[in-house]
């Protein structure tokens, strides 16, 4: 097993080192002489040059790319514009909270979407199964931030029970973890619904029907167990969609957050905070991605012996890619 | 020529088969309904709209819903109903526009990887993972962040952005069809492996690609909203996201001036998810069940 960890965890490596070179292009690419925005439109053409020259603006692409790359193992993402601070203290000082927000999200995602899933799967064509799958499809349709004014319309404005904005405590996280996690809880009732809907016709849910196994059993063990892998692989899947969502998000509740810096960053043009967030959160999603892998290996036994024997491994490689539902 | 016919009658009945199938699904044919009637607000917009966009009244701010303002008007006594109107427009544009260049280079780019095989799949399937590794709109943002604000660039940056999806469906199709029989017959007469893709893989794995696609509209419906609504998009422009984000500061007083922009997007997206679903099943019978 800590073979099967080491080695996943070695191919994250490439996929990171492009991924800085992505970020690293788009940079590039800004439109925007960072000396000048620095140095504010007051600056004389010669501070400029000598910025430009002082920050190796004008190495070629390469250079600057190895100079970058070598910084970011330093742990440093640059230095903002606009405060002048290290980018990579703002983006930490900043990471608990998301990642504090985009957690619960993920709990509560999988905490009412399985259940909603499996009961619209027990229960198919029922009235239960038909409202949550027009939830369900509604909640996928919603962009994620006007539900969140939509909600702190209803909730904050007009019962007053909410607050609408910051973050002091357990109400506070109410409306910003619904609005956010709105359509992962969609997507992943869908999926349940669909993955136990095949695995309910199974003849082996026949077979312990038949031995008179109690219908829990059936369903939590012999049913769910076995529609777990693609609804793990949309729950991995939808870490982005929740990570995405705090990045808008948190400017509505003023959640001072990674995503509500980036998104300051972006109005004040302060591209190395955009660019050091964009990496920091391909960083967890990566992670993240690592994770439910080894959820993969812990909950399917095929998988795991599939990782333990060496030869097999390029297979069970290609199995799990094809499992991931377009 | 008795054969071109036959294949004709074949292909149309096909076409019919799945046309029915679609009917027979009423939520697929609710959202059909929906999305043709998005289509026709979008195209007459002009003739649908009671005011110009941009006109505005200050006698008349603020309003709410009334009879000659159906949906309100915004602070500039502007009418809320003409913009969201025109703003279908500018959505469904920035949509499709985007939907259609990443379809086609994914399209490319992954039929390639799948007929290919070997180190130039091994290139390209890595790079889609790079581009996955960051959170698609979180990817869509720093593109519009490095391209600056503008509905073309928000359109470009949405289009990037769905590239890997479309190029991991098209190379998992490809690669279910390349080893069929008329491929390798193809190959033997000779076709050109641009012409083999085009004419014998292209139209044999259409179905994943058109739902793909359907679904990739809503997806970059809200994408778009929500570059607009960062400010990403042009303020001068009534799109709806670019609405949204107008209007939050009146939230407390005014709601309309929120309600109905979001609602509009919400309609548009969930009626190509209704249709993109129902099309799904009708395309792949195996599916539903």
């Amino acid at each position: 097993m800590s073979k099967f960890i080491i080695k996943r965890i070695l191919v994250m490596i490439p996929v990171l080192l492009g991924v800085t070179f992505v970020i690293f292009t788009m940079m590039y690419f800004t439109d925007g002489n960072p000396a000048q925005l620095i140095l504010g439109d007051m600056a004389t053409e010669e501070q400029i040059h000598e910025l430009e020259e002082e920050m190796g603006l004008n190495d070629p692409f390469f250079t600057r790319y190895l100079n970058y790359l070598s910084d970011l193992l330093h742990g440093d993402l640059g230095t903002s514009y606009v405060t002048g601070q290290p980018v990579a203290k703002e983006i930490m000082d900043r990471l608990p909270v998301t990642v504090r927000i985009s957690f619960c999200c993920m709990i509560f995602a999988v905490a009412v979407g399985i259940p909603a899933g499996i009961l619209s799967a027990v229960k198919q064509y029922s009235i239960l199964d038909n409202l949550s799958m027009v939830l369900a499809l509604v909640g996928i349709s919603l962009p994620n931030f006007w539900l969140a004014l939509m909600l702190v319309l209803v909730f904050s404005v007009g019962l007053g029970l909410l607050p609408p904005s910051g973050l002091y405590g357990f109400k506070y996280y109410i409306l910003p973890v619904v609005s956010i996690s709105a359509s992962a809880v969609a997507t992943i009732t869908r999926m349940t619904r669909s993955s136990m809907l095949e695995v309910i016709r199974a003849d082996y849910i026949r077979t312990a029907r038949a031995k008179g196994q109690s219908e829990n059993v059936v369903i939590f063990r012999h049913a769910l167990l076995n529609a777990l892998i693609p609804i793990i692989t949309v729950v991995g899947l939808q870490f982005a969609t929740t990570l995405s969502g705090t990045v808008v998000n948190e400017q509505i509740f003023a959640i001072p957050g990674l995503g509500k810096l980036m998104v300051d960053a972006i109005k004040a043009r302060n591209y190395p905070v955009v660019q050091g967030g964009v990496f920091v959160l391909a960083f967890i999603f990566s992670i993240l991605n690592l994770v439910i892998d080894l959820i993969y290996a812990f909950v399917d036994p095929r998988i795991r012996s599939q990782y333990v024997r060496k030869k097999n491994k390029r297979q069970a490689e290609t199995d799990n890619r094809k499992e991931v539902p377009a | 020529m008795s054969e071109n016919i036959q294949i004709q009658a074949r292909k149309r009945s096909q076409f019919i088969e799945v046309w029915r199938r679609l009917c027979r699904n009423r939520l697929a044919v609710l959202g059909m309904i929906l999305l043709v009637v998005i289509v026709l607000v979008a195209i007459f917009a002009d003739v649908i709209a009671p005011y110009p966009y941009d006109f505005q009244d200050y006698s008349s701010v603020f309003l709410g819903p009334c009879l000659q303002h159906p949906f309100g008007t915004d602070n500039f006594g502007r009418d809320i109903f003409s913009r969201v109107v025109y703003g279908t427009r500018i959505s469904l544009r920035i949509a499709f526009i985007s939907l259609a260049g990443s379809a086609l280079v994914g399209c490319i780019v992954g039929a390639i990887a799948g007929f290919f095989g070997g180190i130039i799949d091994a290139i390209i399937m890595r790079f889609c993972d790079i581009m996955m590794a960051i959170p698609r709109m979180v990817m869509a943002i720093s593109i519009a962040t490095t391209l600056g604000p503008g509905l073309t660039n928000a359109m470009i940056a949405i289009a990037i952005s769905s590239v890997p999806n479309f190029a991991r469906v098209v190379r998992a199709s490809t690669l279910t069809v390349k080893d069929q029989e008329y491929v390798e017959a193809a190959q033997s007469i000779g076709c050109s492996t641009a012409r083999i893709i085009r004419k014998y893989i292209f139209p044999n794995i259409l179905a994943p690609i058109i739902v793909q696609a359907t679904l990739g509209v809503g997806t970059a419906i809200i994408l778009a909203a929500s570059l607009s609504f960062l400010g990403l998009g042009d303020p001068l422009v009534p799109e709806w996201g670019a609405m949204v984000s107008a209007a939050r500061s009146y939230i407390r007083d005014y709601p309309h001036m929120i309600a109905f922009p979001g609602l509009a997007i919400m309609l548009s997206v969930l009626s190509l998810n209704l249709f993109g679903d129902g099309l799904r099943d009708a395309l792949d019978p195996k599916l539903k069940k």
